[in-house]
Formats: structure tokens, C-alpha cells, sequence
């Protein structure tokens, strides 16, 4: 037996890569916690807030009166009443320097823009009392004609959403990388090539639908206000609403207790969140607002919305010479915390993994009178991806290439890392091929393509396809100096903080506020193996700017790529300051100390430790430690990242097309992931088959859809469509591991791969099951109606339900006294 | 939303425009309405609304805002709020009149626009009740207008209907020729013929009520003061531009196949699902939804013998034509 | 959203049912499962003065045999409904439509009379309960009366109950000889409602479809009966081509609604599909 061998029989297993079950998990599951709504303080007001039930109109009249009088209702309020003191929601993130920013209103004064739009906010003592009055309050409205298509909006003559404005276009962004030189002359290329394939994809909107619905609790204390919010960043909404309002921002602590999900849809600085805190200033009185579902679907912000334009150009052997792509970003009616930035953050992702010489991308970012967009799981770079894996396969068909031939031929190869794109970033580590190989295992490629074959030859009713999406994103958002040169408001850095108890147990701080990623197990596991603690000695302090003063929240697949990497630093620190104190104690030099599994030992000197954890009481206790020290081996860190990370992988779907009535069912979906350095398997798996679920349902199931008048037709969960776990197929994942080089940790950010990944590999699929029956493309979702209108007209499915509804307002109504209407000249393209 | 219904009612061009332009007794057309005032061509009043569970009470107020006589062109703008914050309801109402020989064809064209939480349904629940109250008033009206311009009476009515029924004799025939024409057409035809139990039936019904006096066909409601009526006085151009536009929309189809297009550039058309032209429904065909009673509470609101009286025959007829348009819209079909 | 105030009134026996509907005021709902009711009311798409609760009116649960009648009290819930032996000897067809609506939690608290009373065109019961020419027994302030499925259905969400009057119980004839049944349902999503759904039931005799009896979800604002395919099938050969032929036939006479999930040709496309496939494995194909 070997003293090596000994080692390791003894020695705790790294905590590192354990599938540890979530420590915070059986009190957000069972409800045993303070979400936002549970908070009940003595003599708290409760705000209902009247909204627009009109897309576009001037405020004629608001009559308060009856709803003052009813029973509990302390006071109304309407825009009017707050127009000065309200200011406007911050927009952080001007893309363009000549960007339009006609500024948002937290309530609407004179014009409302939007449907949901808050127009006078009742306060009561009950809830019940305030959601009675709302029906009291009386609004005029003069409408005005609604903005809703993007390509209308941006055409000449259109009407303005905003008529103090020149037009509907907010901005107009440009990146060339002729211009950047990061690529060749992108006008050359096309006109030079022997192939170029076009293509108009939409994306549709989406609502980002947490399952908590957004809440806040304001308590005013004299000059202080504390702000309880389910939201994703405590720490940007401080800064903002300071900014905002005017409360000085160290009176302000603003707490996000444990938080119910967010998907990006509580990355933001809310409307409601700005009246909590001026009425709570203006009453003297702790006040709360809760969301119903109907509010949040249609006054929270949405995600996507984009009609793309895009040009790809190849020889005709299949290399790619070039992409263009033109965009237009429905804005919604306000730029709300990062609204323009998200197809900005895009940009740089439309050329995927494929070596293009040539670049160029556009983007008009465009107001119309819907709830604004801003982030949502991805942002912008779902867009990017489903573009470029749609327009790889277009670019097949068009060539009679095998999809995955054409990928191949133009991917970057495994030694080319790290790789800079003709986007200008630089991709990090990675193995396409890899990735690729083990995926078409897992999904059983070959068998699945013989069975293809057999259903097309035999005019099977029920046809297969397969889809391809051999994707990559950027992540751990961000550097700091790389959001300055994008003009972002603020740095992408992050903080973290650990305190060592007297008792030895550990305090971590995080600045990286989690709402259901599990950042208490995984940062939990982090430390446990860098202070050689036990797992459950680790507490994780999050979502309180009083507790954890520094950071910058939770998005963009960033928490453990720098928030982990600022835990890993802190703990680095704390082991540094330890060692002077285990020298001291131990009566040893430094040098001669080693350090493992949470203990100093003298080399060469057996018996001779102490442990991390009596060196904490030590210096409580302070009896006893060096001269040249303070008394605390507490230790605080703060990681920039000087690169995004860059996970990638290959998702693989197995569509059947019932082409009777165009049901679509996901037959088989395996898909090989690289995130990095793994530090819970069991997360990864989770946040993979979430994100998988997510991307799946913009493909099959969701989307807000406004009529011709801009309403939300799709106002509740009854025609707003999330999935269940019953409309899923399993998921056959596995995971390749290329450490990211950019961080200790290794690992490259995973809460939005699921996401990002599936959802073209999805459509690819649906079509490569119909495309023989003359099907190029379906519009998302794939709703089983437009899959078989695309099969029987060609087309693209066309627009849901216009006549007699709605919905759209189809203008071909059916008549109660007369007879049909002759149902429908309804092909696919309308 | 747009809805269009057509109808020729059995009274001259002449007759017709007067019955059309005499709001009190035009406005009880409209289901489960009734009016608060009147005062020259602005009037107020309450349309309510119910759909099982549903119960929506739109308040508000209605005007002419066109009355060509020329023409035989009138334009009812008419906007109201619900009583519980539930948004708005507005229609533009227009109704043309055209001589055929001397009976009148009647084409009314409503632009409905409903806001707020019942608009907030894919599943349609508002295209239900606005196809529900827009088919119903047509029917009304075309009773109304049926009835010309005298004071109603048992006879009156009773002779209407027979001219209703007469009126489509001549489609019933036609129906006839095609179910021979239709092979495995029993259901139909057994449809039919509950169709005309139920027709004579109510008939006899309706004669009943009749009977037991139901008079005058919009009891003059007491002209309540219309308060909100000054500040209300929205001009109907605003009204008609959402919907107006939303009609002109060229109907550009957006093609999977076409190549792309600059954002901003002439060749990215307009991506708005193609609104084409209003579907014309056959002007032989009136057809109220159904014989039995109708959710729409309209009872209660704009007096019994309103309903009692036009409703009901109308309706033993209409579920004559229930059957005929099911069978007309087949034909159509194979037609296509 | 919180509902607006209303009344509430927990009888224990239809009587008091009866009485407190009575005393209701105008606008009295009865509240059975309350799985459409509730939601409606806290969108405030309606506000009834009275809501009157049936769920402690035990005499309104549970299922019994009455000769060739299987007798359902309105109260009975859906899970009670799916696991009921009765029910599965003898209404097969109900039970396996029950199984589709919605989820679990929904089938716990919903009620067989409730989704009937609701008369909801896109719920899955009503047209079942045409197909099997069930028959429902009102009880009102003058006694009990019954009503065939076909005239009970009038309209969009509306019935042949008249104000103050209460579903007690619904009445199903049993299916005797050889049947086999069948409730093919297209919806999105599993909790959706039915975008449209097929009721079959088929009879055989001697290798010939001796009667089909065909109820259509969604196709109008009733449940209807797909007559003329019922009547293709009667004695037709059991065969995929007559039910095809049979099938095609299984709109005529519907007047489906456009909507975000399917527009009305869509729709009669669909009912011809789903016809032939519930026909299909009803007839044992």
C-alpha cells in the first residue's frame, strides 16, 4: 500500500462535480420561505394599479371620485398626480449615441401607448378593497390608431406610437467587420458568390411567465426606504431607483428575498417598482403591490420579437463566404433597462461556430404599442443562433448538401481554439466534432434516418424528420471594458465576500442574486472544497444590498462564471490570510505550511496542524496571532472576467409530423452540451432540461399574440401555452467537458444552453420532415393548424386565426344571420 | 373586428329609411339594450351582456353621425365603457339601404372594437358574443323594418312573419332541390323538419304574448339626464381610423421562399395577415342564432314585449333558415 | 384577482338548493366544481350577487343502476366519474372522454354536471353525453322535469335550464350488445381544452357497423351529432375505406369557430380526421 493510495482512501471526495441534491430546495418547494407577498407589515397599504385597456389614445379624463369614496380605499392616484416626481424608467443600455429614448413613464399622464399601461393606482387597506375600487375609476380615453407591425412601422407613412417623435425608429445599429476589420468586405462577398440563399425568419414575442408573479413591499423609515422585490438584481434596481426618484441611494436598501424565477423577466427596473417607493414616500406608510397573472402577461416586459432578414453566401462546394443580416427589434412602446441591448448583444452571435470571412449585421430597433421587450432566457443570441442553424440548413437544401456535411465543412475545428470570429470575439475551447459525434450516438442517428426513409418511400401519414443545431452563445456576461466599448451602463464584474465564524462556520456573500439556480449548493460546494470545509458548514448570504453591498445580479448565464470565480478568489484570500495565522500558531514558516483538506501542516513534521476552521476561532478569540495582521482572516473578492465564455453543443431532434392534421411530436431529443468544468451535474441537468423546455415552447407552443387593435389575445395561461412536463419528450443529455481558460473554476455559464440550443433544432426538424412535400418554412410556434396549412398550400402557415376573431382581427367575419363566410381564403401566406 | 349582415326586409325604400332613422325604435334592436336618453341624434343608454357565466354591462352613449338620405346611408357611431373596468366596447354601425323592387335590401357593416379582459381570450369569447349581438340586432332590425313604419299591433305581427315566411318560400325551395340533390342528406332533412315543429310552435307562442298585449315596439324610456354625454363627445373619425386601417392593410402575403428584404426598404412588405374584403352573407338569408331562449339578457332589460313580439316568430323562421344556410354554405363549398 | 363580494350559500339538500337559488336575488350561480366558475369570476367576468354552493348536497353524488339506465348525480366529480365500475361497464366511452379533461387537480374538484351545466362547446363531456343520448333531470321550484341531451345543449354556454332551476342528475341509457368506443381528442397542450374532439360509439353485428352514434366537441356552439356519418355507417362493412368514406361527411352541418388554435375549415378538416379514427378503433380496426 501506497501512502498515495492511502490519501486518497481517506480523503473527503472534492465537492466539485457531485450531483449534490439543492440544500435551498425544500424550502422554495414547499413554500416554507418569505417570498415578496408573504410580507406582512404593521399598517401596510395595499396599491392596485388601473390599467389602459387600449393600445394607443390620449387621456381625456381620469374621474377618481367614486373610487375615493369606496370602503378602505386611503387615496387614488393618477399620472397627473405623480408627473413630476415620477421621472422616467432608466434605459441603461443606448446602443447608437443618436439613439431616441422618448422616455417611460412609470404611470401614463396624457397618452397611453400600450395595453396595461398603468393609468391610476388605488390605495387601500385591503387588497380586496383596492381591486374593488379599481372598477370605480373612470378613464376617457381618445384613441388614437394603433402601432403593431414591425415592417409597417418602419414604413414611409406609417403612424408614430410616439408622436413627438420623427419616426418609429429608436435606432439604427451597425456592426460591419469589414468596418471593425475583423472580416472582408461583406458587399464583395455576396456580389462575388456563386450561392446566396435568403430568407425571412420571425420571432415571435414570448413572455418570459415566472412562476412567481412580481411583487414589492416598500417600508419607509424616516428617510429610509427598504424595497422587498422579487427581482433578479437588488442591486441594479438600488441604483436605478435612487437615480430615479431621487432617494439618496444609501438611504435605500432594497432586499430580494427568495425569488420564484426570473428567465430575465425580473431583469429590470419596474414601473410598479417606482410607485411603491413614491407612494410609500408620499403616504408615510409601508405599501405592496402583487401582480395578478392577467397583469404580469401583459405588463411585464416580453422577450423576442424580431423580424430577420438574412443572407448567407457560399460557393458551390459548400464554403461559406459571407452573412448579412438585417433585423428589425419590435422595442414595444418604451426602452425599459437593457430593451435596445438585447438585439445588440446578438449581434455578435449570428456567425455561430462557422468560419465566415465576411460579416456585416443591422438592426432597426422599433417602437410599436405593445408592452416593451427586454430581456428574456438568451437574450438576443436565441435569435442569433435560431438564424444561423435555419439559414445553415437552407443553405443545405439549396446546395443538396447533407445539413451536417455543410456544418462540418465550415465549423471551427477543434485545433483552431481559441478561435476569433469575424464578430471579433474570441471563442475560447471547445470540440464541435466531438460534440457532434457522441449527440448522433444518443439519439441513434443512423436508425432514425433508415426509418426516414421507409415512412417518405411508403407515403407514410405520419412523416419523421431530424434537426440539426450545432450552436454556441457567449457567457458570463461580462467584461467590463467589452460592455463599455457597447456603451452598457455598467460593468460586468461581480463581488463575493466570506466570513469566518468563530464556530467555524462560513458566511459566504454574493453579489450574484439567485432566484432558483441554486447558487447556495454550488457556491456551498465551491468552498467547501477550497477552505476544505464541510458542504453543510457553508451558508450562502444573497439578494440584500445591506448584507451583500456589491454585485451585479443574475443573467446572461453569468452567476458561476464570474459570481463563482468571485467566491473562488474570496476563498483564496481567506486561505492566504489563514496561513500567516497557522505560521503564527503552528510556529512554522509559511513556506513550510501546506495546505489541504481544510488544514496547515508542517512538511515534514507529522502531527503538527491546524485546521481553517480553529484558525477562525483563533483569531475570534484573538488571543493569539501575528503583530503585522488585523485580527480576521474574513476576506472579500471582486472578479472582472477579461473574456465571455463560450459553451457550445449539439442538439439533435427527432420529429414526427402527423400530415393529416400537422400535429407535431417530438419523437426523440439528444443533445451533448459543453459547459465547462461541471460543479453539480444534477443543476446542469436541470437547468439544461428547462432551458430545453423553454426552447421547445417558442418552437411548438408560445406566443403573445396581439390583435389589430392591440389587445393581448393571449392574456392568460388558457391561450398562452406552457408546456408541461406532459407535453415533453425525455431528454437524452450528456455532456463533453473543455474547460473554460478564462476562470479558475473552468466552467463556461449553462442557464440558457437548453434554450438557446433547441429551439431551431426543433423547427429544422418539422421541416425536414415535410420539406419533400414542398414545406421551406413554418412560422413559430408550430401550431398543428399552420403545419398543415403549410403542407397543403406550401407557405409558411400564415398568421393564427384571422377570420372571425379577434385575434387578429380578421375583417372576414362570419355574419349570425347570414351563412358562412366562404371559410377562408386562407393559404399560407397572409 | 368586422362583421357584415345583409337582409331585405318586405316594405318599400322609403318606409324602411324612416323606420331606420327613428332611434327608439332602432336602438332595442341591439340585444339586451335599452336607452337611457335621447336628445336630437345622440341618445345614451346600456347594452348588457350575457354568455353563461359571463355578465359584461356596457354603458354609453351612440349618435348618427351620418344620414344620407341620398344615399340611404346611415352611420351610428356607438362607444361604451363596462360597469366593472372591463374595458370598452365600440362599433361603428353602418347600414345601407338599397331598393330591390319593393321589397329593401339592407347592408349593415359594424366595426366592433372591444377592449379590455374579454378581449383578452384567444378562445374567442368576444367574437361569440359581438357575432351573437351584431346577428341579433340585424335580425331585429329587420323585423323592425319589417313591421314599416305603423304602430305594431297582434295582426301587424302576425301577418310580418307570414311575409317572413314567405319571403323565403322561395329559398326553402330552393334548399328542397339541393337536399334531393344530396345524397345521405337525412340528417338534414330531419333537422328540418324538428326544425318546422319548432317554428310552429313558437309561432304559436309568439301569437300568445302577442295576444296578451304587447304593445308598441320601444316603450319611450324616460329621458334620464346623460351626464357623461358632454364630455363624450368623441368625433366618429377617430373611432373608424383603427379599424379603417386595419381594412386597408395591403394584403401582402409574406412568403417563406422570398428573398430577403431591407428593413426599412420598398420589398420588406407588410407582414399584417391579409384583410381582405368583408364576406357578403347571402341577402336571402337571415338567420337568428336560435329558437330557444337567448343568452343575451335582453328580457330583462329592454321590456318583454319588445322581445315577445319581433323575436319570437322571427325566430320560428329562423330556424327554418338555420337549416337552409347550413345547406347553402355546403353547396357553396363544393362550388369552390 | 380577487373576486367582487357576492353572497354565499352552502345548502345540504336540493330543496335548500332550491330555496337559496330562489332567494338568491338576480343574479344567482351555482357553483358545483367551480373549475370554470371561479375563474371567471376572479377576472370579474362575472359578478353574481349569490353564489350557491352544491358541494355539500350529498344526494347529488355518486352513480346507480336503474334498469337500462345508468344514473349519474350531478355532483359526482371526474375522478369519481373515471374510477367508477359502473361507469366502466356500462359508459365506457364517458369515462375515457373524463380521463382528458384537463389535469388531475381539475378532475378532483371538477363535477360531471357542472361541465354539462357549463355547456362549454370545447369541454369534453357535453358532446359524449349527445352521442350516448343521455338525459338530463332538472329540478326546479314546480318539481322535476327531463330534457334529451339534444334539446339541453341551446348555445354557446347556454341550456335548457331555466333560471332557477338545477342539473340534479344526468341519465344514460346503457350501451347493450357489442360496442366499442372511442374519444379521440386534438388539443395543444395536455391541460388544454379541445381544439376539437370525436365521441364514437359503434355497434356490431355479424362484421357489419350496426349503429354509430358520433358526438362533434367544438364544432359549433352546441355539441352536435355527426348524422350523416352515422348514417353512412349503419350497416356499413367494417372496413377502413367505408369508414373513410363514412367519415368525410362528419362536418356537414357544424359551424365551428375561428380561433387562435384553429380556424373553422381547419376545424371541419379535423372533425373528418378524427372521425374516421375514433370510428375506427371503436369498430376495433
Amino acid at each position: 500500500m501506497t501512502v498515495t493510495e492511502d490519501a486518497a482512501a481517506v480523503a473527503p471526495a472534492k465537492e466539485v462535480g457531485q450531483p449534490r441534491r439543492r440544500k435551498e430546495d425544500a424550502r422554495l418547494i414547499t413554500g416554507r420561505t418569505t417570498w415578496t407577498d408573504n410580507m406582512v407589515l404593521p399598517g401596510m397599504l395595499h396599491l392596485a394599479v388601473v390599467r389602459s385597456p387600449v393600445a394607443h389614445a390620449r387621456i381625456t379624463a381620469v374621474d377618481v371620485s367614486a373610487a375615493q369614496q369606496a370602503p378602505n380605499v386611503v387615496a387614488v392616484f393618477t399620472g397627473r398626480d405623480l408627473a413630476e416626481e415620477q421621472g422616467s424608467i432608466p434605459c441603461a443600455w443606448p446602443v447608437t449615441p443618436d439613439m431616441v429614448n422618448p422616455g417611460h413613464p412609470s404611470i401614463a399622464v396624457d397618452q397611453v401607448n400600450h395595453v396595461g399601461e398603468a393609468v391610476a393606482i388605488v390605495v387601500g387597506r385591503s387588497k380586496a378593497a383596492a381591486t374593488d375600487a379599481v372598477e370605480l375609476v373612470d378613464v376617457d380615453y381618445d384613441l388614437l390608431p394603433p402601432v403593431l407591425d414591425l415592417e409597417e412601422a418602419v414604413a414611409d407613412g406609417s403612424g408614430l406610437v410616439h408622436d413627438q417623435l420623427a419616426s418609429n425608429t429608436s435606432y439604427h445599429f451597425v456592426f460591419d467587420a469589414g468596418d471593425a476589420g475583423t472580416g472582408a468586405d461583406t458587399e464583395q462577398a455576396f456580389a462575388d458568390a456563386e450561392v446566396v440563399v435568403s430568407r425571412r425568419f420571425v420571432q415571435q414575442r414570448l413572455i418570459p411567465a415566472f412562476m412567481e408573479p412580481r411583487s414589492v413591499v416598500v417600508q419607509p423609515q424616516g428617510e429610509n426606504y427598504t424595497m422587498w422585490s422579487a427581482t433578479q438584481v437588488p442591486h441594479v434596481l438600488r441604483v436605478m431607483a435612487a437615480m430615479v426618484t431621487g432617494i439618496p441611494e444609501h438611504k435605500l436598501r432594497v432586499i430580494a428575498p427568495d425569488v420564484g424565477g426570473g428567465f430575465g423577466g425580473k431583469l429590470q427596473v419596474n414601473p410598479e417598482e417606482i410607485l411603491c417607493l413614491l407612494l410609500a414616500r408620499r403616504l408615510g406608510k409601508p405599501v405592496k403591490w402583487t401582480e395578478t397573472r392577467s397583469e404580469s402577461l401583459m405588463a411585464a416586459h416580453h422577450g423576442r420579437g424580431q423580424v430577420q432578414f438574412i443572407d448567407i453566401a457560399s460557393d458551390r462546394q459548400g464554403n461559406v463566404k459571407g452573412l448579412r443580416v438585417r433585423l428589425l427589434a419590435d422595442m414595444g412602446a418604451y426602452l425599459r433597462l437593457i430593451t435596445p441591448g438585447v438585439p445588440a448583444l446578438g449581434a455578435f452571435m449570428f456567425p455561430g461556430i462557422y468560419k465566415f470571412p465576411a460579416y456585416r449585421f443591422e438592426c432597426d430597433g422599433v417602437f410599436t404599442n405593445k408592452v416593451p421587450t427586454d430581456a428574456y432566457r438568451g437574450a438576443g443570441r436565441p435569435e442569433a443562433t435560431f438564424a444561423v442553424e435555419r439559414i445553415m440548413d437552407e443553405l443545405a437544401v439549396e446546395l443538396g448538401m447533407d445539413p451536417l456535411e455543410l456544418r462540418r465543412k465550415n465549423w471551427i475545428q477543434a485545433d483552431e481554439f481559441p478561435f476569433t470570429t469575424v464578430a471579433g470575439l474570441e471563442y475560447d475551447s471547445g470540440d464541435y466534432e466531438q460534440a457532434t459525434r457522441e449527440a448522433l450516438e444518443l439519439l441513434g442517428y443512423d436508425e432514425l434516418r433508415a426509418e426516414q426513409k421507409r415512412r417518405r418511400e411508403s407515403g407514410d401519414p405520419v412523416q419523421l424528420g431530424i434537426g440539426f443545431s450545432t450552436f454556441t452563445e457567449m457567457c458570463g456576461l461580462a467584461p467590463s471594458r467589452v460592455l463599455g466599448s457597447l456603451s452598457y451602463g455598467a460593468g460586468g464584474w461581480e463581488s463575493a465576500s466570506i466570513r469566518m465564524l468563530p464556530t467555524g462556520k462560513v458566511e459566504v456573500v454574493t453579489g450574484s442574486t439567485p432566484h432558483g439556480q441554486g447558487h447556495e449548493t454550488a457556491w456551498s460546494q465551491l468552498v467547501a472544497d477550497q477552505l476544505g470545509v464541510p458542504f453543510e458548514d457553508v451558508e450562502v448570504l444573497h439578494g440584500d444590498t445591506a448584507i451583500s453591498p456589491r454585485g451585479m445580479d443574475t443573467y446572461g448565464s453569468r452567476s458561476l462564471v464570474v459570481g463563482g470565480t468571485a467566491v473562488v478568489k474570496a476563498a483564496e484570500k481567506v486561505v492566504a490570510k489563514a496561513r500567516k495565522v497557522a505560521a503564527h500558531l503552528l510556529e512554522a514558516s509559511e513556506d513550510d505550511l501546506e495546505f489541504a483538506d481544510g488544514k496547515f501542516a508542517v512538511r515534514g513534521t507529522p502531527g503538527a496542524t491546524v485546521g481553517i476552521q480553529e484558525i477562525a476561532l483563533a483569531v475570534f478569540a484573538a488571543h493569539n496571532y501575528p503583530e503585522d495582521i488585523e485580527p480576521s482572516i474574513d476576506a472579500e473578492a471582486t472578479f472582472d472576467p477579461v473574456n465571455f465564455s463560450f459553451p457550445h453543443g449539439t442538439h439533435l431532434c427527432a420529429m414526427e409530423v402527423d400530415t393529416d392534421t400537422g400535429m407535431v411530436k417530438i419523437r426523440k431529443y439528444a443533445c451533448v452540451d459543453d459547459v465547462g468544468t461541471i460543479v453539480n451535474p444534477l443543476i446542469v441537468e436541470g437547468q439544461i432540461h428547462g432551458g430545453l423546455a423553454q426552447g421547445i415552447a417558442q418552437a411548438l407552443y408560445e406566443e403573445a399574440v396581439y390583435d389589430a387593435d392591440g389587445n393581448l389575445t393571449t392574456g392568460s395561461f388558457v391561450d398562452y401555452l406552457v408546456p408541461t412536463a406532459a407535453d415533453l419528450p425525455h431528454f437524452d443529455t450528456a455532456t463533453t467537458v473543455h474547460a473554460a481558460p478564462g476562470n479558475p473554476i473552468g466552467a463556461k455559464g449553462v442557464g440558457e444552453a437548453g434554450c438557446i440550443a433547441s429551439t431551431p433544432a426543433v423547427v429544422n426538424a418539422a421541416l425536414d420532415a415535410v420539406r419533400h412535400l414542398g414545406v421551406s418554412d413554418i412560422l413559430m410556434p408550430l401550431t398543428p393548424e399552420r403545419v398543415w396549412r403549410a403542407i397543403r398550400t406550401g407557405g409558411d402557415g400564415g398568421a393564427r386565426a384571422t377570420a372571425g376573431t379577434n385575434a387578429y382581427g380578421g375583417a372576414q367575419t362570419e355574419s349570425t344571420a347570414g351563412v358562412a363566410t366562404p371559410a377562408s381564403e386562407l393559404g399560407g401566406d397572409r | 373586428m368586422q362583421l357584415e349582415n345583409s337582409f331585405t326586409v318586405p316594405v318599400p325604400i322609403d318606409e324602411a329609411w324612416r323606420v331606420l332613422l327613428d332611434i327608439e325604435r332602432i336602438a332595442p334592436c341591439m340585444p339586451g339594450a335599452a336607452l337611457d336618453s335621447v336628445t336630437g341624434d345622440d341618445f345614451t343608454g346600456r347594452v348588457k351582456v350575457k354568455l353563461g357565466p359571463i355578465n359584461l354591462t356596457y354603458q354609453g352613449k351612440a349618435s348618427f353621425v351620418e344620414k344620407d338620405e341620398a344615399a340611404h346611408r346611415a352611420v351610428i357611431d356607438a362607444r361604451g365603457k363596462d360597469q366593472r373596468g372591463n374595458g370598452t366596447a365600440a362599433a361603428v354601425v353602418t347600414a345601407t339601404l338599397a331598393a330591390e323592387g319593393s321589397v329593401t335590401r339592407v347592408d349593415v357593416l359594424t366595426d366592433l372594437n372591444i377592449t379590455g379582459r374579454p378581449a383578452q381570450f384567444g378562445r374567442g369569447v368576444m367574437t361569440d358574443v359581438g357575432n351573437k349581438l351584431l346577428g341579433q340586432f340585424a335580425d331585429k332590425l329587420a323585423a323592425q323594418l319589417g313591421e314599416g313604419d305603423a304602430q305594431g299591433d297582434a295582426d301587424r305581427a302576425e301577418s310580418a312573419a307570414a311575409t317572413a315566411a314567405a319571403t323565403v318560400s322561395g329559398a326553402a325551395e330552393e334548399v328542397a332541390a339541393s337536399v334531393e340533390q344530396t345524397p345521405g342528406d337525412t340528417a338534414a332533412a330531419e333537422t328540418a323538419r324538428k326544425a318546422g315543429t319548432a317554428a310552429k310552435k313558437t309561432a304559436a307562442a309568439a301569437t300568445d304574448a302577442t295576444g296578451a298585449g304587447g304593445r308598441a315596439p320601444a316603450k319611450k324610456a324616460p329621458a334620464k339626464k346623460a351626464a357623461p354625454a358632454a364630455t363624450d363627445t368623441a368625433p366618429a373619425a377617430v373611432a373608424g381610423a383603427a379599424p379603417a386601417a386595419a381594412t386597408s392593410a395591403p394584403a401582402a402575403g409574406v412568403s417563406g421562399g422570398r428573398p430577403s428584404g431591407p428593413p426599412s426598404g420598398p420589398s420588406a412588405p407588410p407582414a399584417r395577415p391579409a384583410t381582405g374584403a368583408p364576406a357578403k352573407s347571402s341577402p336571402s338569408t337571415v338567420r337568428p342564432p336560435v329558437a330557444e331562449p337567448e343568452p343575451i339578457d335582453l328580457l330583462e332589460v329592454a321590456g318583454g314585449a319588445a322581445l315577445t313580439r319581433y323575436a319570437q316568430p322571427l325566430a320560428g323562421v329562423a330556424a327554418l333558415l338555420l337549416v337552409l344556410g347550413i345547406v347553402l354554405r355546403r353547396r357553396r363549398r363544393r362550388r369552390r | 384577482m380577487i373576486p367582487a363580494p357576492f353572497a354565499y350559500e352552502r345548502p345540504t339538500t336540493v330543496d335548500e338548493a332550491l330555496q337559496a337559488i330562489a332567494a338568491g336575488g338576480e343574479d344567482v350561480k351555482i357553483l358545483a366544481g367551480g373549475q370554470s366558475l371561479i375563474p371567471v369570476m376572479r377576472l370579474r367576468l362575472a359578478a353574481p350577487e349569490t353564489v350557491v354552493d352544491l358541494t355539500r348536497v350529498t344526494e347529488l353524488r355518486g352513480v346507480r343502476e336503474e334498469g337500462d339506465v345508468l344514473v349519474i348525480g350531478a355532483m359526482t366529480t371526474h375522478h369519481d366519474v373515471i374510477t367508477d365500475p359502473l361507469i366502466a361497464q356500462h359508459a365506457p366511452l364517458i369515462a375515457e372522454a373524463t380521463e382528458t379533461v384537463a389535469d388531475r387537480q381539475v378532475r378532483h374538484r371538477g363535477t360531471f354536471g357542472g361541465a354539462l351545466a357549463h355547456a362549454d362547446p370545447a369541454g369534453d363531456l357535453p358532446a359524449v353525453a349527445l352521442a350516448l343520448d343521455a338525459e338530463f333531470v332538472l329540478a326546479g321550484p314546480n318539481g322535476r322535469r327531463t330534457v334529451g341531451a339534444s334539446d339541453f345543449f341551446v348555445d354557446y354556454l347556454t341550456t335548457a335550464l331555466e333560471e332557477g332551476e338545477l342539473l340534479v342528475e344526468i341519465r344514460v341509457p346503457k350501451l347493450t350488445g357489442s360496442w366499442g368506443v372511442r374519444y379521440e381528442k386534438f388539443n395543444r397542450v395536455a391541460q388544454a381544452w379541445s381544439i376539437v374532439a370525436v365521441a364514437a360509439a359503434v355497434r356490431r353485428e355479424n362484421g357489419h357497423i350496426a349503429e354509430a352514434r358520433i358526438g362533434l366537441t367544438n364544432m359549433g356552439p352546441t355539441p352536435l351529432r355527426a348524422r350523416a356519418t352515422e348514417a353512412a355507417l349503419a350497416g356499413a362493412a367494417v372496413t377502413a375505406e367505408a369508414i373513410a368514406d363514412a367519415a368525410r361527411s362528419a362536418a356537414e352541418g357544424t359551424s365551428p369557430s375561428s380561433d387562435l388554435n384553429a380556424q373553422a375549415d381547419y376545424r371541419e378538416h379535423l372533425a373528418q380526421v378524427l372521425t374516421r379514427r375514433a370510428v375506427s378503433a371503436a369498430a376495433g380496426l
